[in-house]
């Protein structure tokens, strides 16, 4: 038990060091994610503290209190791509169609270019 | 019906003048097409013989829809990955603006409509004073449509009318003109289908002056084909609540 804490613990660690380097512009960001894996790594060193909000929301066990946390979390996070998707597409069609105005490949009375 | 700012009077007196040369030489007609191999060259060409400036946007077809337009007197667009008809069409409009266009149509390549609707749609922007006409094949004539073809398009109006509050008897109609003055307010950012719904959404928004014209939609065997399908409207209506929630 102690070795599978000390692992996750490390994972975490690690994880969350790698996405407060990846995650340079915003604070913000920045905290959620320090909040994030704190929140785990809190978990993983008081597992009775999951069990304890769980029961002050009404659920069974710790272990689904924390299965409920991250589904929520995912859908938050595959939200937040869906909107980063969304918003690259936009540039991309801002850059087709530049790239369409520059170069027309057929105007009229001027020699095929196409 | 009283409600359409477009009454049945005005109606009779739209058709009364031609567009003169001056105003087909500060008008532009947008032709989004993608995959129109087949017909490009007619609708093209009857629309020639009508408008004077015309700029196809070709959406990155993977037939020879830019080959077939070789040697026809009109500007062409090549859209380098496929982005969509809605993008195409802001493609069109960004050129006629950048081309001192005062007023521009949006006409559909697959050979739907009619080139002559152009005129009445143009008059009536321009002798009333209007930013937008918007063609209705519901008030004009819907050659050839399937029960469910009218059906879906009943839904999508009824669902339009509901979240604009726009009194409109059509809706995805390709064929409109408007100013270039309302082109900023009218600007296009749902890249595929949902542009139609969204250009109605900008005039509701805008507050923008607007009526219908009559116009013919013919359905033809090819037309059909390419068209939406009925879970086309499913598809639309998605794209419109997810770019609603993005703005």
């Amino acid at each position: 038990m102690i070795l599978f804490r000390l692992v996750l613990l490390l994972l975490t660690g690690a994880f969350m060091l790698y996405f407060l380097v990846l995650v340079r512009r915003s604070a913000i960001k920045r905290l959620f994610v320090a909040a994030f894996f704190g929140t785990g790594a809190a978990f993983v060193l008081m597992p009775e503290l999951a069990n304890r909000i769980a029961w002050f929301f009404g659920i069974g066990r710790g272990a689904d209190f924390v299965f409920y946390l991250s589904t929520v979390f995912l859908f938050f996070l595959v939200f937040n791509i869906y909107l980063k998707f969304t918003a690259l597409e936009a540039r991309q069609t801002q850059l087709v169609r530049e790239l369409a105005l520059r170069h027309p490949s057929q105007e009229p009375g001027a020699e095929s270019v196409a | 019906m009283t409600l359409l700012p477009f009454d049945t009077a005005a109606a009779e007196t739209y058709t009364e003048r031609l567009v003169s040369a001056a105003e087909w030489a500060s008008t532009w007609v947008v032709v989004p097409a993608f995959n129109e191999g087949r017909v490009v060259v007619d609708t093209i060409g009857s629309l020639r013989a009508v408008a004077t400036n015309i700029v196809v946007v070709d959406d990155c077809s993977s037939d020879d829809t830019a080959l077939q337009l070789d040697g026809m007197s009109v500007t062409v667009l090549r859209h380098a990955v496929n982005v969509g008809q809605g993008a195409a069409l802001q493609t069109g409009i960004e050129w006629a603006l950048r081309h001192g266009a005062l007023y521009l149509v949006t006409f559909d390549a697959d050979g739907q409509h009619d080139p002559h609707d152009i005129s009445p749609l143009l008059t009536t922007l321009i002798d009333q004073r209007l930013d937008i006409v918007l063609g209705s094949r519901f008030r004009g004539q819907a050659i050839g449509i399937s029960r469910t073809r009218r059906l879906l398009l009943r839904t999508a109006l009824a669902f339009t009318r509901l979240s604009t509050g726009l009194p409109v008897t059509d809706v995805h109609n390709g064929l409109r003109a408007f100013r270039a003055t309302a082109a900023p307010a009218l600007r296009i950012t749902q890249d595929r289908m949902a542009h139609a719904s969204e250009i109605l959404d900008h005039i509701a928004r805008a507050r923008l002056s607007w009526a219908e014209v009559p116009t013919t939609v013919r359905y033809s065997g090819y037309s059909v084909t390419k068209g939406q399908t009925s879970l086309g409207a499913i598809d639309i209506l998605f794209e419109l609540l997810f770019g609603r929630l993005r703005r």
